[in-house]
């Protein structure tokens, strides 16, 4: 059997298959969106010339980490059943925990990453212009803290979106082949109807019956297990890859 | 050795393998002959651990099963994954990496021999070049059992005959061969087993020579006179 | 190579070697292919191909030295005496088929005609 770190490495690998593509087209977008800030707004020079350019990078960068946070979870979706993948010599086990951990954290990272270049951009360009910080039209202050906080609810989404995914995608693959090319809307579907479910066991959970924040915090560790256990239980049990 | 005893893999309500049973000593290259749909595809995927076959289902490789059949078993259903400007190179570099038994001396032997450029790109390969760098990926790896689904659907008779000699060259004499193809005259002299699958069913299960003595035909010719035997409904 | 379906392939495969042997493809005392290279070459199964080698080693026409590789025989008179067996089995299937359509004493008229053409030229 492969050694971890070898399985690990090529999971990476796999994970940042089309990113360098992805990447050139945000870029491309980028590029242009700067040309017109730059065209209108080089005369005005300061403050508007700030804005215009806050404007030109911000949206494309927002935008494009969205797409990627969607881009990257339809991949992982994707990559229970790939056979590449599903062949490696390992144990189940291993590889179910090895692609959800390491795609995540590739996720986790790339987004940080990506919030620090546009905040070092951001920085350099309003030093340029000797402008002051709260004049970022887009108000995009985003603090290390914000994430880190939102971390359990990053963590339960993944997992619910891989769940849900592979779900959808076994279950079209085994019993409604027909349904192959709607899949994204039922997956669209099968994703709100599970999230509203689960969304309104929590709120009755937390208002009426009142549990605490440790208790909270202690049912979203065992809602991520059962995600983590369901997603093992269909990729063990049902897989069709190829 | 391998050892499947009562495969069976139902999906929806669709029952694909059928209680199928069968056993290979080390060395041999056994022929999966069978109509299109009869599951000779499925029956390697669940060799292979692509799909999960019943739960009574028992396949072991020298007394060995689950998880660890991965690294003993061999088998490329596609290359869908490759990117199409990813090169043959990248592609067995994976390959390479990937399976600790890989003989990258054995890969660049059978590379030469099939005339496989290793530089070309995966998206503008024919299908038949495909076939053979799928072929020549396939037995690189240093395995127990190596799966070959029609390795060459896709290429003329003489390139045919440089994979069967190719393969003929390279396989490990331990190693355990399951090749299906509708080129059956071809293989003949090259197997040393024929199983015929019909409705997910194995329905023959021989030694070649005991084929060829006992019915005093071309496999070819008991390949069709046995499905057609065992055909249900009308025959067109 | 092309085989038949009547005849066990292994021994298509020994009376093919045998007549390569014969032919003189193959001196005596050369090295025979090993048995993956021929398989590879005829592209026929491998242990089919040692059951013929085998075969030929029994009727004395090769041999096997251990470590070595399979070899020709350098015995001449062995040779001289596979070669003559294999051409009377022939004769004798002929002689055997021919004398459904004409007498024996017919058939030596005709081989005798027959050889002393080929005497002759």
């Amino acid at each position: 059997m492969m050694k971890m770190s070898k399985l690990i490495k090529l999971v990476a690998k796999d994970s940042y298959v089309g990113f360098q593509t992805f990447l050139m087209t945000v870029a491309a977008v980028l590029v242009f969106a700067l040309a017109i800030a730059f065209k209108d707004s080089w005369h005005a020079g300061g403050i508007q010339l700030y804005r215009s350019l806050s404007i030109a990078i911000g949206i494309p960068v927002i935008f494009g980490m969205v797409l990627y946070v969607i881009l990257a979870y339809a991949k992982s979706v994707e990559s229970w059943q790939n056979a590449k993948l599903v062949l490696l010599p390992t144990t189940k086990w291993r590889f179910v925990l090895t692609n959800l951990v390491v795609r995540l954290l590739a996720i986790l990272v790339n987004v940080t990453v990506a919030s620090f270049v546009y905040q070092g951009v951001d920085l350099a360009i309003r030093s340029w212009l000797s402008v002051g910080k709260t004049e970022n039209p887009l108000h995009m202050d985003w603090q290390l803290g914000n994430l880190w906080e939102s971390s359990s609810a990053i963590i339960l989404v993944f997992l619910f979106v891989n769940l849900i995914g592979l779900a959808v995608n076994l279950g079209i693959a085994h019993l409604m082949p027909k349904l192959k090319h709607a899949k994204v809307l039922v997956f669209m579907i099968a994703f709100l109807t599970v999230f509203i479910a689960i969304s309104l066991g929590e709120t009755y959970l937390l208002d009426f019956i009142g549990l605490g924040d440790f208790m909270m915090h202690a049912l979203d560790v065992v809602t991520a297990g059962l995600f983590v256990y369901g997603i093992y239980w269909l990729y063990a049990h049902y897989n069709d890859a190829y | 050795m391998l050892e499947v005893d009562n495969l069976s893999y139902r999906t929806g309500r669709r029952q694909i393998l059928k209680e199928m049973t069968l056993q290979v000593d080390a060395g041999e290259i056994v022929g999966v002959l069978g109509e299109n749909g009869a599951g000779k595809t499925t029956f390697m995927r669940a060799l292979a651990g692509l799909i999960q076959p019943n739960r009574d289902a028992k396949i072991s490789i020298d007394h060995q099963s689950g998880d660890v059949l991965k690294a003993l078993v061999s088998f490329i259903p596609n290359l869908n994954w490759a990117t199409k400007s990813e090169t043959v190179r990248s592609v067995a570099a994976f390959y390479q990496d990937a399976y600790a038994d890989f003989d990258t001396a054995r890969w660049e032997a059978l590379r030469k021999e099939l005339k496989i450029d290793s530089q070309a790109k995966i998206g503008k390969l024919s299908k038949g070049q495909l076939e053979r760098v799928i072929f020549a990926l396939t037995v690189s790896r240093e395995a127990s059992v190596i799966l070959l689904d029609e390795p060459f659907g896709g290429v003329d008779v003489m390139t045919r005959r440089r994979v069967l000699q190719s393969l003929l060259r390279w396989i490990p004499e331990e190693a355990i061969v399951l090749m299906s193809t509708h080129e059956i005259n071809e293989i003949e002299s090259v197997i040393d087993r024929a199983i015929v699958i019909q409705d997910g069913r194995i329905i023959v299960n021989r030694g070649i020579d005991d084929i060829r003595t006992t019915e005093q035909m071309s496999l070819e010719q008991y390949f069709v006179q046995v499905v057609t035997e065992n055909r249900e409904g009308v025959e067109l | 190579m092309e085989f038949n379906d009547n005849e066990p392939l292994y021994i298509q495969v020994a009376d093919y070697l045998e007549s390569e042997i014969l032919d003189g493809k193959y001196e005596m005392g050369s090295k025979v292919p090993s048995v993956r290279e021929l398989a590879a070459d005829l592209v026929i199964n491998g242990r089919t191909v040692q059951n013929a080698i085998t075969r030929l080693v029994e009727s004395g026409l090769v041999e096997t030295r251990r470590g070595l590789g399979n070899f020709v025989t350098t015995d001449q008179e062995k040779i001289q005496r596979i070669r003559r067996d294999k051409i009377t089995a022939m004769t004798e299937t002929f002689v055997k088929n021919s004398l459904a359509f004409v007498s024996i004493a017919e058939l030596q008229d005709i081989l005798t005609q027959v050889v002393s053409q080929y005497k002759k030229g």
